[in-house]
């Protein structure tokens, strides 16, 4: 794989990214990190995209495990495309890859900031990458399955024993209605779309965005896949009103309240790449998109595809 | 009603009172009771992650017999990356410290980094199992590896959809023509089980080899209303003998999606297999009418009925209740065999019974060893003292002829780890016990934490968890458990370890920095604590 194309794969497996400098090869800041020649103490100099509980590691050494063929020089300054491994009195992490930061720096002029947000963004960014279908708009009504609601009232009749399966994992499926204002990624015929989630706030499915009338903002939706179908199938989730799509993950919706995120992409001119300036605020706003603007993206959208 | 006597046991030290060191390197803060000599309470969480503010609850634990410096930690706990990897917590010195392994598979961002997790070293330490339901699709996993401290991802043996609470045991043979091989019991609620008879112990008979074969031994063999409850509770002895433990539910009212569902009568029901799970779990037969029905399992209770929350509330501090059942084998005598499970009862939302068997599951104390109202998450093990040599023997006027050196006789010591509310309204606590008796008896009560039940507000169902977990390994006992994490002296009377930073002057939890404030949450606690 060409350097470039590998550093952007990294860059995009990776969940921290920051520069440090290598400062004692054959090492480690963990005594239960093992150490081999790939093994190095490197301080962060600059965390650049951070999970929450990695955020505050600048300044810090920590240790680095190298992938690749790369090998690690003492004194080297490094952009570190990492994901956490062991997390004790010190963390370690697995570089996927590392790039000289001198490289780095002549094609990346960008002022740092803030590494959870910048994370956030490329999460929702590549949710909007994988969706089938990216929307904005209002929920106009949230209902109870029909097959569950049959469900019930079989309950509510007092049948002699529960239809269909208890756990406390059970999803609770609803489907939310949207009022489809304008269609950024996808088509869609007519402009409503109905989307399935579940309402549960077990450990299994409390994460997934919960909708309610009147909530507006960017939805990403996804055809329910094999994985989504088996899940579905395992927590008895109604067949025959499934909603059009789902929304599993919580970077699957973003609030119009909510700057950056999507809009960037949306935004953005088709032939840019789309990630974004770190912490670069775009002021929150509500499309405003008509219906007829709405129509006549939709059907520009059909035509590009 | 049962005896409480106050722990007093040999060797327990005076502590000052509420003496803390905050800022300390080790961050021990010594309690205001009297512990135990060598008893141990660590906050799992590492000091790399002290912003985490995550509910790590439902833990579970795992001990190598073999090295029990060794020892595996699981709780509702992400990989604090996001990456698609989940954590385990592990330990290599009996426990003072831990850390976050990313070794289970899992999916990227998942906030909990799997669904229900439960792991279990083999005999030897040499292999550790693991059944999973996965974040993302929540399909049950079925785990190995050889290397626990290590960064390899762990091996997925098998996987299936439509099952519930996988809970596993392992157990490795110690002679005979088997002698060597693996066996583990993983029970779990399995809803792809024909006739509603759900309950299942997936069962391999030589786990450690390449591709194990699991067979999913059905081992409810009653009629039911459609299915069982989601606890399966395995339990091996290394004589070959395997019990396994669960609700039988035969009839409901009420609403899951309202939170208003009542299992209103189940039986708790005990089965036993003599040959390692060979037999199918069918070792243990009822009598016929009028004695007994004549089937497979032995309904230690029937007709309890308690609630099965889809959430947990104020009134059950958050957590939500739906049965606990937990079994132990003494290790000394595989026909002895202790029993807890939960009921409602009129004033208690979940009261746990604890009774024994001594013919093998046969026949059962007719009452209550004990009795524990509102509480839940029970964790049955049992210890046994080393045979030593008398020191006094061959001295003074003990000295026989011969003056041959007698071994004093093995004793066990039950444990039972568990979770209590204690107060109402704004001063409701969570306050996890453990007790302890060498016959059943008479118990010991070694408070562990005494914690406020109205925060943190839980951000998921379960709160704590729907279980926690004891072992014992020779006369050790070893347990995890979830609770309020505010560094406060006073909701761990017998002192307790943080590796976070934590400054229990303030009763602040602190930032990697060691400044900036940190939300309380929940986190696992580990303790260890010699008999």
């Amino acid at each position: 794989m060409p350097t470039a194309a590998k550093a952007e794969s990294a860059a995009q497996q990776a969940r921290f990214v920051f520069i440090g400098t290598v400062q004692k090869l054959r090492a480690a800041t963990l005594d239960e990190a093992p150490v081999d020649d790939r093994t190095a103490i490197v301080r962060v100099d600059e965390v650049i995209d951070a999970p929450e509980a990695l955020a505050q590691y600048a300044g810090h050494d920590i240790t680095v495990h190298a992938g690749g063929r790369k090998r690690l020089e003492k004194g080297q300054q490094a952009k570190f495309y990492a994901n956490p491994w062991l997390f004790g009195d010190s963390i370690a992490v697995e570089s996927l890859d590392h790039e000289d930061v001198k490289r780095t720096a002549a094609r990346e002029t960008k002022e740092p900031g803030d590494p959870v947000r910048q994370l956030a963004e490329r999460d929702r960014q590549a949710r909007f990458g994988a969706a089938d279908l990216v929307v904005s708009g209002r929920v106009s009504s949230v209902r109870v399955p029909k097959d569950e609601m049959a469900t019930r009232s079989a309950r509510a009749r007092g049948a002699p024993t529960p239809v269909g399966r208890i756990s406390e994992h059970e999803p609770d499926w609803r489907v939310a209605d949207i009022k489809v204002d304008e269609v950024h990624k996808g088509t869609l015929q007519g402009d409503t779309v109905s989307v399935r989630f579940p309402d549960s706030q077990d450990v299994l499915w409390h994460d997934a965005p919960k909708f309610h009338p009147g909530q507006e903002g960017f939805f990403m939706l996804h055809r329910p896949d094999a994985g989504m179908k088996l899940k579905a199938s395992r927590a008895g989730a109604p067949i025959e009103d499934s909603g059009d799509y789902v929304a599993p993950q919580a970077a699957d919706f973003q609030p119009f309240s909510e700057p950056g995120g999507v809009r960037h992409v949306i935004d953005a001119p088709a032939e840019t790449a789309p990630r974004p300036e770190a912490g670069g605020d775009v002021p929150p706003r509500k499309p405003r998109a008509t219906r007829a603007r709405s129509a006549r993206r939709n059907r520009s959208t059909k035509r590009r595809r | 009603m049962p005896t409480k006597r106050t722990e007093t046991p040999a060797g327990s030290r005076k502590s000052s009172r509420g003496r803390s060191r905050p800022g300390s390197k080790d961050q021990v803060v010594e309690g205001v009771g009297q512990a135990p000599a060598g008893f141990v309470l660590v906050n799992m969480i590492p000091k790399s992650l002290s912003g985490e503010t995550n509910q790590d609850s439902e833990p579970h634990l795992t001990v190598n017999a073999a090295n029990p410096a060794q020892i595996i930690g699981t709780a509702f706990s992400p990989n604090p990356g996001g990456a698609n990897k989940a954590p385990v917590y592990a330990s290599q010195n009996g426990g003072a410290t831990w850390q976050l392994n990313a070794i289970v598979p899992s999916a990227p961002g998942s906030s909990t980094g799997t669904g229900d997790i439960t792991t279990a070293f083999n005999r030897n330490g040499s292999a550790l199992y693991a059944g999973i339901l996965a974040a993302g699709t929540g399909q049950m996993l079925f785990l190995r590896t050889t290397s626990p401290f290590g960064p390899t991802l762990m091996t997925t043996l098998k996987s299936r959809p439509n099952a519930d609470q996988p809970f596993t045991h392992a157990m490795t043979v110690p002679s005979g023509p088997d002698a060597g091989k693996d066996r583990v019991y993983i029970g779990n609620n399995d809803f792809a089980a024909p006739g509603g008879r759900t309950e299942t112990v997936d069962t391999s008979l030589n786990a450690g080899i390449p591709a194990p074969a699991f067979a999913s031994v059905r081992i409810e063999k009653r009629s039911t209303l459609g299915q069982d409850g989601p606890q399966s509770r395995p339990v091996a002895h290394p004589d070959g003998t395997v019990y396994a433990a669960f609700y039988r539910w035969r009839a409901a009212t009420g609403s899951f999606p309202g939170n208003t569902l009542v299992i209103t009568s189940a039986d708790v029901v005990v089965v036993r297999d003599d040959k390692g799970g060979s037999l199918g779990f069918t070792s243990l037969v009822e009598p016929p009418t009028p004695a007994g029905d004549g089937l497979v399992g032995k309904r230690v209770v029937q007709g309890v009925s308690f609630p099965f929350m889809r959430n947990g509330n104020a009134s059950t501090g958050q957590q939500r209740i739906g049965g606990t059942i937990s079994i132990a084998v003494d290790p000394k005598n595989s026909s002895v065999v202790y029993l807890a499970w939960g009921d409602a009862q009129p004033g208690s939302f979940l009261t746990i019974h604890v009774r024994r068997s001594t013919d093998r599951g046969v026949t059962w104390s007719p009452q209550d060893l004990l009795t524990i109202p509102n509480a839940t998450n029970a964790a049955l093990a049992i210890a046994q003292v080393i045979p030593v040599i008398d020191p006094l023997r061959g001295k003074g006027r003990r000295k026989k002829a011969g003056g041959a050196p007698i071994i004093l006789p093995p004793r066990t010591v039950i444990g039972l780890l568990y979770q209590q509310t204690r107060g109402t309204g704004a001063a409701q606590r969570w306050v996890t016990h453990l007790r302890r008796s060498p016959d059943g008896v008479n118990w010991s009560d070694l408070i562990l934490a005494d914690t406020p039940a109205t925060t943190p507000v839980k951000t998921f169902d379960p709160y704590l968890g729907d279980y926690d977990h004891l072992v014992a390994v020779q006369n050790v006992f070893f347990g995890i458990f979830s609770a309020n994490n505010t560094p406060n002296i006073a909701n761990f009377p017998n002192g307790v370890k943080y590796q976070r930073n934590a400054n229990f002057t303030t009763h602040q939890l602190l930032n990697v920095d060691n400044h900036t404030p940190v939300a309380a949450s929940i986190d696992p606690f580990f303790f260890r604590l010699p008999i």
